[in-house]
């Protein structure tokens, strides 16, 4: 039973029970999971666990067979409660090649509701955002596809909406434009709720304050990053050989909940012990990787049917 | 309001992004192409009737074809070439009394604003759909918003090629003919293409059907214009087979929605007739457009 946020109305998101099957291939299985307002939440899960399948469903884009999407509050996403509320980046949307990022973004941000007065200085706000200014009137067919990409991205922020989702948003890019934009997301915290779909768990670790993992359909690990990660309750130290007797690396402190100390002041005393005992310190680290715990959630899964994947 | 606001963008969406990729250029060129084509064979084969006749009356013939058309009206030359084109003798007869050509760019009007609303419309929402790039109004407006926005972006496309076509046929009919009364002209050619776009609405309604139907643009287009095609042939097969058993009732009300059958009846001169045939004619596109939309409302995009 994976737990959920408590208190429903600091809630963003509010997905429960969720299935949805293509055919045979069962993509959602009772997935359930939360987001809170204001937080940016990552997506993980292995290809075709079903990250795409959720968004998409979120988004309004699939019908669920059965379970219940509260989006923002007000219910499924309907687009007489949601427009211009939602932004999304879909996965694999191709842009009308013959407009220009501004005319796409003005006709969008106009059917989402911006005033006319206000949609020029919107457009190009988010296009000053993705560090697409100077290219705001050129053919989306002249962009290269990392453009494309931060056009889309561009389409999922006009507007200021309440709840983004976005799918893969640094593919593409190159690892300038790739930080500029985590930099412009992290800048959206407590404002906007982001719910980030990504492999690039590095980039999702340093960026997001809660992670959902999702594994063949189900939610097998949800809650703040620095839980999921145990950095706020666990250091792993490593040791330089030789090691002194009795002693092997790395060394795991698990800070159990009943103990009242600290954890930098439980991981100082540690140290000092083992400093006493000759050992030598290469590297102290909180936490786990996300990716090693993702690894260890996901560990000796069957790889995912035809069926699944990325195009949904 | 925000419906009808979106249903407003949603069209703007779609004539921009036709004027942008040259399809809207393209198809009102294809039907200025067409008026144009009619409007010189119609000069052609009254410039050969008229040289014949000349010769028969020992006149000399004239430059520029048009001076000897109330003498082969006379002769009944034209009333029996218009005749099988408006349904029938007597239909032919009551019409000659608007000017001929404009009756003739109707009849041509009538063949060709069809074709190119079933060729722009059967595209338009099915490529989104495959491109996936339809997620981008998904998210901002409703399945129905969307649907009528794309209609009404093609019967503003429809609107701007029959004026156009109207304009064209009008100043070629002045240029390359003579006795063409100029308002009596621009009459008949603005009536016959009103007439035309009432007659072209179901099919209309039929390519925006199978777009809004099928996910995949080659395949709309395919079963847009297979049903266009084949419309005659089904209306003939089905009147062979109708008659009093279920089988053949049921023949009988399929025939209802073939809207080609109905050709005839828009060159009526009773004005009974013609609003009956205009509600028939936005009654059977209504069917086709709902057909699509009630898989397009709930199938996964």
């Amino acid at each position: 039973m994976i737990p959920h946020v408590p208190g429903g109305e600091g809630l963003a998101l509010r997905i429960t029970g969720l299935h949805k099957r293509f055919g045979k291939h069962r993509a959602l299985d009772d997935l359930s999971l939360s987001v809170p307002r204001g937080s940016i939440c990552g997506l993980i899960g292995p290809n075709g666990a079903g990250k795409t399948t959720t968004m998409s469903i979120i988004a309004g884009f699939l019908q669920a067979d059965s379970g219940t999407v509260d989006l923002l509050g007000m219910g499924p996403f309907d687009p007489s409660r949601h427009a211009g509320r939602v932004g999304i980046l879909p996965q694999d949307a191709e842009l009308p090649v013959a407009s220009t990022p501004r005319q796409l973004l003005t006709v969008w941000g106009r059917l989402q509701g911006i005033p006319a007065s206000q949609i020029q200085a919107a457009v190009q706000e988010v296009l000053a955002l993705v560090l697409l200014g100077d290219r705001a009137d050129a053919r989306i067919a002249t962009l290269s596809h990392g453009m494309r990409r931060r056009v889309t991205v561009a389409s999922a922020l006009v507007g200021d909406p309440a709840f983004v989702l976005l799918d893969e948003p640094t593919s593409g890019l190159d690892p300038a434009q790739a930080r500029h934009l985590r930099d412009a997301l992290a800048g959206l915290r407590g404002k906007t709720t982001v719910l980030i779909s990504s492999h690039n768990l590095a980039e999702l670790e340093s960026l997001c304050d809660r992670v959902v993992v999702i594994d063949h359909g189900r939610c097998v690990r949800e809650g703040d990053m620095a839980t999921v990660t145990g950095a706020d309750r666990e250091v792993t130290i490593t040791l330089a050989p030789p090691y002194p007797e009795g002693l092997t690396t790395p060394v795991v402190l698990s800070l159990d909940r009943a103990d009242p100390r600290s954890l930098p002041e439980a991981t100082s005393e540690r140290l000092a012990e083992l400093l006493a005992a000759g050992a030598r310190i290469q590297e102290v680290r909180q936490g786990s990787s996300l990716e090693a715990r993702v690894l260890a959630d996901t560990a000796g899964t069957p790889p995912p049917t035809p069926s699944g994947g990325g195009r949904r | 309001m925000r419906p009808l606001r979106d249903i407003f963008w949603v069209a703007i969406y779609e004539l921009g992004e036709a004027v942008r990729t040259r399809l809207f250029q393209l198809a009102i060129l294809a039907y200025l192409g067409g008026i144009g084509f009619s409007v010189w064979l119609f000069t052609e084969i009254l410039s050969q009737a008229e040289s014949s006749l000349a010769e028969t009356l020992g006149v000399p013939a004239t430059t520029r074809p048009g001076s000897m058309l109330p003498q082969l009206l006379q002769n009944g030359d034209l009333r029996s070439v218009l005749a099988p084109l408006v349904g029938g003798d007597d239909k032919a007869m009551a019409l000659l009394s608007q000017p001929v050509l404009g009756l003739w760019v109707g009849v041509f009007s009538m063949a060709l604003l069809p074709l190119v609303l079933v060729f722009t419309a059967s595209g338009t929402v099915s490529a989104e759909v495959r491109s996936r790039s339809i997620r981008f109004l998904l998210v901002r407006t409703g399945r129905l918003e969307i649907a009528f926005g794309k209609l009404l972006g093609q019967l503003f496309l429809g609107a701007t090629a029959s004026v156009c076509g109207v304009a064209l046929a009008w100043g070629m009919g002045l240029t390359l003919m003579s006795g063409n009364d100029p308002v009596a002209l621009m009459t008949t050619l603005l009536l016959r293409t009103f007439w035309a776009a009432l007659f072209a609405l179901p099919f209309l309604g039929l390519a925006l059907g199978a777009s809004l139907l099928v996910g995949n643009p080659n395949g709309a287009r395919v079963l847009a214009s297979l049903t266009f095609f084949f419309m005659p042939i089904a209306a003939a097969v089905l009147k062979h087979w109708s008659g009093p058993d279920t089988a053949g009732r049921i023949c009988d009300m399929l025939i209802l929605a073939i809207p080609t059958r109905y050709w005839a009846d828009f060159w009526s001169m009773n004005p009974g007739d013609l609003a009956f045939a205009s509600a028939r004619s936005v009654l059977l596109a209504i069917v086709f457009f709902a057909f699509g939309f009630a898989r397009f409302q709930r199938r996964d995009l």
